[in-house]
Parts: C-alpha cells; structure tokens; sequence
C-alpha cells in the first residue's frame, strides 16, 4: 500500500514537470528543452531554502541556515524560477525559433548543470544535497501517515497546477499561443505580439517546473545530479506526445503511462526485480520504442488537442454588432 | 491626390547585389480598391512586406494615416489598423474556422491576469466576438464549416477565411498579397465581389495580383511595378496603353 501512495505522489509531481512541458512545447510549439533545468533549480531553492542550521555531524555546505516554514520554500523557489525562466527566454527566446532554440536552451541547462556538478562546494555536486526537511514530518508520527499526507501536498499542488494549465489553454491568451504555433508570421499580422506570449509560456512553464522540482526534493529528502540530468527531458517529453500534446489530460495519461506504467512496471516483469540495471534499460527502450510508434502512427497521441467548445447558445444572427 | 491612407515615399531596399524596390513611391486614397500589378520580380512582395514591417527598408518612409510606421514590427503596423494576407495561405490549420476567427479581434481576455484569475471579465466579450465570426463566417459561406479545421479548407475557402479572419481585427485598410493564388472558378467572382462590397462600405483595399482580368474588375487605380521601381499609375485600361508597362510585361 505505501509503495502504491509513493507512486502517487511521483505521479503528482511528474504530471507538474509533463504540465509546464505541455505549456511551452505542446500549446505553444516552442522547442525550450532547459525546463529540466527549472525542476534541478526547484529543488536547490527549496532545500536551501529549508536546510537550516548546520550542526557538527553535518557533511554538507549551507548557505544562510534558512528554515523556512512550509509553503515558503516552495513558493520561493517557484518565484526564483520564473525570474531565472525570464532571464533565459529573454535571452533565448528573442531571435530563435525551432531547432536552434532547443540546442540553446539545452545548452544553458548543460552549463548549469556541468557547474554545479564541477563545483561540489556549492550544491554538494555529484554527493547531492541530502537531510532536506520534509514538511510537517514532526507532526506525523507513522511513516505510512506521512506517506498519505505528502500525497495530499502533492495532489493539491498538483490539481492547482492543472487548473492554471486548463485556464490557460482555454482563455483568448491560450488561443493566442495556439496561433503562434500554427503559423507565427500570420499570428504577428493580426496585432499578436510572439515573443511576449512566448516569453508568458516560459515563466509560467519554469515556475511549473520549480515547484515539481521543490515538492521532489522535499519528498525524497536527497536531492543530487542525477534527477535534472538532459536525459529527463526525454520521459517528460515522451509523456507529452504519448499523452497529446496542447491536452493536459493527454498529459496525464501520458504521465501514467511513462513514468508509472513503464518507469516503475518493468521492475515488476519476470527476471527483472533483481536487476535494476536490466529494467533501466527497458525502459528506455520502450520509452524509444513508443515515441517513435506514436509519431509514425497517432502522433497526435492518446487523447489529442480538443476543439474549442463554447457552451451558451449562439446568439440570433444579428444581434452580434448591435452592442 | 487629396486622403491618402497610406504612403510610401522613396522606398528602397536590396537583397545582397539584387535591388529590390528601388526608390518607389506610392499613395492610397482612403476608401478605394487599387491594385499593384507587374511582372515576377517586379518588387510587389517586397514592397508589402516593407508596408507591413516584414522588412525593413534601407532608405523612404512609410505613412499610414498619417503616423509614420516605417521599421516597426509587423504587430506594431497591425495594431495601427492596416492588415495584410500572404500570397501563401496562412491560416492556423489545426485551428477551426471559429478559432482562426477569434484570434484576430483586440481583446482584454488576453492579458495573462484575466485569462486566468478573472474569466469572467472577458467571457462576455468572447460570446459578443463569437456571434460576430459566425456572422462572417456565414456571409462568406463557410457558415456550415464552422468547427472544421482550418487545413482542411480548399485553397479557394482559405483565402475566403483569411479575409473574413482579418475582417475580425476591424482593420482600416487590408493589404491583400494575391488574393487569388491558387483559386479557381466560382470562387474568384466570389472573392471579388465581397472585395467590392467590402470597399463600398468604406474599407480601403491595396490588392497584389497577377491575373490582370481581375484587377481590371477590382481596382480604379493600379500601380504597375516592374525591376523594382514604380513604372506608373493610372486605370486599368490606361496601363493597357502605356508603352513601359507593356515592356515590362513582354521582357
């Protein structure tokens, strides 16, 4: 049953990260691959934010001894974020467009990602940062309890999070992202603005990420290099075209059935529990192997992009200009 | 020439060692149809796109209704009221009709606020714009394809649509680059005739066009263009006459 609720809470957090995906790549068709690098800055924010105090067994660097109560951390780091996701689309989002968009951005995640590795004195490196405080663990005594409780965290965040995303995609901005998508130079000649929309996606999708970065790191309580590595673009990405792209319940199917499906169901085939090694590499295979049949065959994927609905009776023709 | 909407004065621009437009200058009367025809090559293209802030010319100006807009960006020019299409159709193909429509209309549910935390102070604006989309959808008969897929148009219904499109934005002028490209038949009358209308009512129209028989049905007044430089201006039937101009289309 725990390992039931933890797979709950890993898919909360993941359809945040597959959510901030869906809103730059899927609705708005822009190749920013660096939001990998939002959930990595999520986390560092969050746990430093939330460290506290070293004492004389700790092993690891800390900055101001902050110990911020929940929710401030998390919201913290979702604010540090959206600045930094500024600063990069600013940067990046100006002139470039399509293939050479994603190589910049997945080189700025590379940089980032290659100082903190090479600098172990800041962010603990390649060792991690490790005792980040989980919120409320004083007030919960069972670990099954806890389990439960983080669950709810991570629903409700998670159930923010999508509501935003819905109010997004379906208001005239989210209309207006679309048709940057489908053809930006038409979208421009109607008055439309595209970096400024495009730079909206991109703080909104970076503090998305941040915050499914942040609720990781308090979760797991260790937070190091390997989770924000270039290679977690792919998952994230493979969730979305699975899913569909521009539809964020697409995005969480999607997000079942990459990460939980076959993240975590390839340890459960026969032969494979005692080689985790063995089950990794299925995965990627099959995450491979998916992605490329879903873009040869439906690669508008399990549930795709909705028409817009508008649900009040059409009014008399007519009437439309009187007002 | 007494209301001109729009003006181009001395416009110059050059691609590498080939020149484009050369020193071209031209004015529209406000609430007329006028064409711009010449050969392939002739700088058309280039001189819309200069219009529209596609390009930036390296020398002249450009004025429309009396603001100077030369060198702003395509959605500055759009906001001042000049619309332009494209020779290529352009429609937002994994769209439908009704959301190609609505995209175009100035609209406060825009503003990243609103759209998410306040619904409510745009939502009634969105009905208003909807009712009015369907009414132009309708009269440029595309009223049953309404929640169709703009990619799954026809050319001939894409042109259709994107005039109807740039209707929504309430321009003053539309600058149509080869409203016929590609249609056949029927649908040309069809296309000329909501132009005509269009201009009775008051729109000013600059059309790019080719096919010389349909500018002859649209415009009082055409510029002729050729190797980039504006040859002469006049009626359809004038231009007939006028010895550069045949020289140019004969080359």
């Amino acid at each position: 049953m725990a390992y039931a609720v933890t797979l709950g809470v890993y898919f909360f957090t993941q359809l945040i990260l597959v959510l901030s995906a869906n809103l730059q790549l899927g609705l708005m068709g822009m190749a920013n691959l660096g939001f990998v690098l939002f959930l990595g800055l999520g986390a560092y924010v969050t746990a430093i934010l939330s460290l506290g105090a070293p004492n004389a067994l700790s092993l690891q660097h800390y900055f101001f001894g902050a110990s911020l109560p929940f929710p401030l951390p998390l919201l913290l780091a979702m604010v540090v974020g959206a600045v930094l996701g500024l600063i990069v689309g600013l940067i990046s989002l100006y002139r470039m467009r399509g293939h050479y968009l994603a190589i910049v951005t997945l080189a700025i995640l590379s940089i980032v990602w290659t100082v903190v590795d090479g600098f172990p004195n800041f962010l603990g490196g390649e060792n991690g940062l490790d005792s980040i405080p989980q919120p409320f663990s004083s007030s919960v005594t069972t670990y099954n309890a806890y389990q439960w409780l983080f669950l709810g965290i991570a629903a409700f965040f998670c159930i923010l999070v999508f509501w935003f995303s819905e109010r997004f995609f379906k208001s005239p901005l989210g209309r207006m992202a679309k048709s940057i998508r489908e053809n930006e130079a038409a979208a421009a000649t109607l008055g439309i603005n595209p970096f400024k929309v495009r730079l909206i996606a991109t703080v909104c999708g970076s503090a998305m990420a941040a915050l499914a970065g942040g609720l990781l790191a308090e979760y797991v309580t260790v937070w190091g290099m390997q989770p924000w590595s270039f290679t977690e673009i792919f998952p994230a990405t493979a969730a979305m075209i699975i899913g569909g792209r521009a539809n964020n319940w697409g995005a969480a199917v999607g997000t079942l059935a990459t990460f939980i499906l076959v993240g975590q169901g390839t340890s459960f085939l026969p032969g494979f529990s005692n080689n985790p090694e063995l089950s990794y590499a299925i995965q990627w295979i099959i995450y491979g192997v998916a992605l490329v049949a879903f873009l040869w065959f439906r690669p508008r994927g399990l549930i795709p992009e909705q028409k817009s609905k508008w649900r009040r009776a059409p009014a008399p023709l007519g009437l439309a200009r009187s007002r | 020439m007494t209301d001109a909407i729009l003006s181009c004065e001395h416009v110059s621009r050059s691609f590498g060692g080939v020149r484009a437009v050369v020193d071209a200058s031209l004015e529209i009367e406000r609430g007329t149809v006028t064409g711009l025809i010449g050969p392939n090559g002739a700088g058309k293209s280039t001189l819309v796109n200069v219009i529209s802030g596609h390009i930036r010319p390296e020398d002249g100006t450009v004025r429309f209704n009396g603001q100077d807009i030369t060198g702003l960006p395509p959605y500055r020019v759009a906001r001042t009221g000049l619309i332009r299409t494209f020779q290529l159709s352009s429609e937002f193909p994994w769209m439908t009709l009704l959301e190609n429509m609505l995209v175009a209309p100035k609209q406060i549910g825009t503003s990243f606020g609103r759209a998410i935390f306040n619904r409510r102070s745009w939502i009634d604006e969105e009905y208003r714009l909807l009712a009015k989309a369907r009414e132009y959808l309708q009269s440029f008969g595309l009223g049953a394809l309404e929640n169709e897929y703009a990619g799954n148009l026809s050319g001939g219904q894409k042109r259709l649509l994107e005039i109807a499109r740039a209707l929504m934005a309430e321009p003053e002028m539309l600058v149509l680059d080869e409203p016929m490209a590609g249609v056949a038949g029927v649908l040309i009358d069809r296309i000329v005739d909501h132009i005509l209308e269009l201009g009775r009512s008051g729109l000013t129209f600059l059309v790019i066009e080719h096919d010389l028989e349909v500018v002859d049905r649209l415009c009082e007044t055409v510029y002729a263009m050729a190797q980039g430089s504006v040859l002469s201006r006049g009626t359809m039937a004038e231009l007939r006459q006028d010895e550069r101009v045949l020289e140019a289309y004969l080359d």
